[in-house]
């Protein structure tokens, strides 16, 4: 029996560990929040144990003049981070806007809190203000604790509305006994979790399902699909042996299976390492309901007007100029504007097709941005 | 301009064939592997978008001899075909805006000839 491996804190930090690959930033941003507010926490309250603390900071528990102890420092604190969160639910930007509406986190203020600051950087520079006031001889250490959470301030909304987002996103792998599990989160978090926000929230309430298909082992031995077993795919290939495929399962699930060999460990693959889940994946995120329309409508276009003017078929010489136009294989990619995606996301993230120097100089973000801007233009927005 | 055609069931979008020669698609599955070959079928291109619907859909082309012919096995299939309007003109109101979400094994190989 394989594991399956749900969404954890744990798993949600992990980071993406190829080399030059990009951090999974969908997650990194609400772990380094989370870091910051706690050493914060922590100093402020060290802070209000060992020293009578002046109230600079309007608030409506303590009279001026009185200490505020440990409770009010927190409370301040609090306060900044709510006026912090008000104002970037004020700001949010147009691309924020554009997703499917998320509940709003607003931390409880007290009854009174003063009226917002003109910007988050202020409220949270007030606060280490505060504190820094509160004596000399801790005056270094409020400085780190405000300028923490100034860092911190700037990224709080988009960190939270991030977290949300994800939040509602299940995980899951079934490894069923194959090593790679971890590789298999990488692919989620930069296919998946690392795009905008509205993309995260088109995403809202899905399962990715990634089931690893081990060595030996036939796609259709996996509980999933042993439905499939003996028939053939549109193109004549048996589903027992074919290594990677991507479905809808029900209204609300996106399930893929890999063969453990093309997870980008081994050499058993005659594709890049990584090629067969990235482009999975670039599928799943547009049939799977993770793009907008606005998207959807733009990868239409974007392909048609390529497909007019640089047409590649499987009888198109190798040396006719249109092949320079499109990812390998060629005739693939400008078969129809799915495989055309799914395999521009993965040359965005660097997993080229085969192994060959061709593949791995054209399956790159820059060759993108020279050769099919218009495709760049799709993905710059959804991966940054 | 070669015809287009969508091929639905139950109203869910199965497949899309262009009647001119060209490769036949399964989205669900992963390209060919390199240096793998994969020729052009003699009378039609396609791409099948549902799992549970390509293995039957592959044997009704099998039995066909021609793209009317295919067309006209499908729809005695009980699938529905739908000529497309081409890229870039106005969407006939039959033919939807885009293929509806896939459903998953529940209803596997309910038409599947064999």
């Amino acid at each position: 029996m394989g594991t399956s491996h749900s969404q954890t804190e744990a798993d949600k930090a992990e980071v993406a560990g190829r080399p030059n690959a990009a951090p999974a930033v969908a997650t990194l941003p609400a772990m380094v929040l989370r870091t910051q507010a706690t050493a914060g926490n922590k100093a402020a309250t060290a802070l209000a144990r060992t020293l009578p603390v002046q109230r600079h900071a309007p608030g409506p528990t303590t009279a001026p003049g009185q200490p505020i102890g440990e409770a009010g420092v927190t409370q301040i604190i609090g306060q900044g981070v709510a006026a912090a969160v008000s104002l970037g639910e004020g700001h949010a930007s147009a691309e924020e806007q554009h997703g499917a509406a998320s509940p709003k986190i607003r931390p409880d203020a007290p009854s009174g809190a003063p009226p917002p600051p003109s910007s988050t950087g202020g409220v949270l520079s007030r606060i280490g203000g505060a504190l820094r006031r509160s004596g000399s001889a801790i005056a270094s250490g409020a400085r780190a604790v405000g300028g923490g959470l100034v860092r911190a301030g700037r990224n709080v909304p988009g960190a939270i509305a991030r977290a949300q987002a994800i939040a509602l996103i299940k995980i899951d792998i079934v490894d069923n006994g194959a090593p790679g599990a971890a590789r298999a989160r990488t692919y989620i978090n930069e296919i998946f979790l690392s795009s905008s926000l509205a993309n995260l929230q088109a995403m809202r309430g899905k399962t990715i399902e990634f089931n690893i298909i081990p060595l030996g082992t036939k796609l259709t031995e996996l509980a999933p699909f042993t439905s499939l077993a003996g028939t053939k795919t549109f193109d004549g290939r048996l589903w027992d042996d074919v290594r990677g495929i991507w479905m809808s399962a029900g209204a609300k699930t996106v399930r893929f299976a890999v063969g453990v060999e093309d997870l980008g460990t081994g050499s058993l693959s005659d594709y890049g390492p990584g090629f067969v889940a990235a482009h999975e994946g670039g599928h799943g995120l547009h049939l799977g309901h993770g793009l907008t329309k606005a998207q959807k409508t733009a990868i239409t276009t974007a392909y048609t007007a390529r497909k007019a003017a640089h047409d590649v078929t499987q009888t198109t010489p190798a040396t006719d100029a249109a092949q320079a136009f499109w990812l390998q294989p060629q005739w693939y990619s400008a078969a129809n504007e799915n495989e055309y995606f799914a395999s521009s996301v993965a040359a965005w993230f660097g997993y080229s097709y085969g192994k060959d120097e061709e593949s791995r100089l054209r399956y790159t973000k820059s060759w993108l941005k020279d050769n099919d801007r218009p495709m760049y233009k799709i993905l710059k927005p959804i991966y940054g | 301009m070669p015809d287009r055609y969508t091929v639905r069931c139950d109203g869910e979008v199965v497949l899309e064939i262009v009647d001119e020669p060209g490769a036949l698609v399964s989205l669900s599955a992963g390209p060919p592997p390199p240096g793998s070959t994969s020729p052009p079928h003699a009378f039609l291109s396609g791409t099948a978008y549902v799992v549970t619907e390509e293995h039957s859909l592959r044997q009704i082309l099998l039995a066909s001899s021609s793209t009317a012919d295919y067309i006209e096995r499908l729809r005695a299939k009980g699938y529905e075909v739908v000529e497309k309007p081409p890229p870039g003109a106005a969407p006939a109101p039959s033919s939807g805006p885009e293929p509806a979400p896939r459903r998953g094994l529940g209803r596997l190989f309910g038409r599947h000839s064999g």
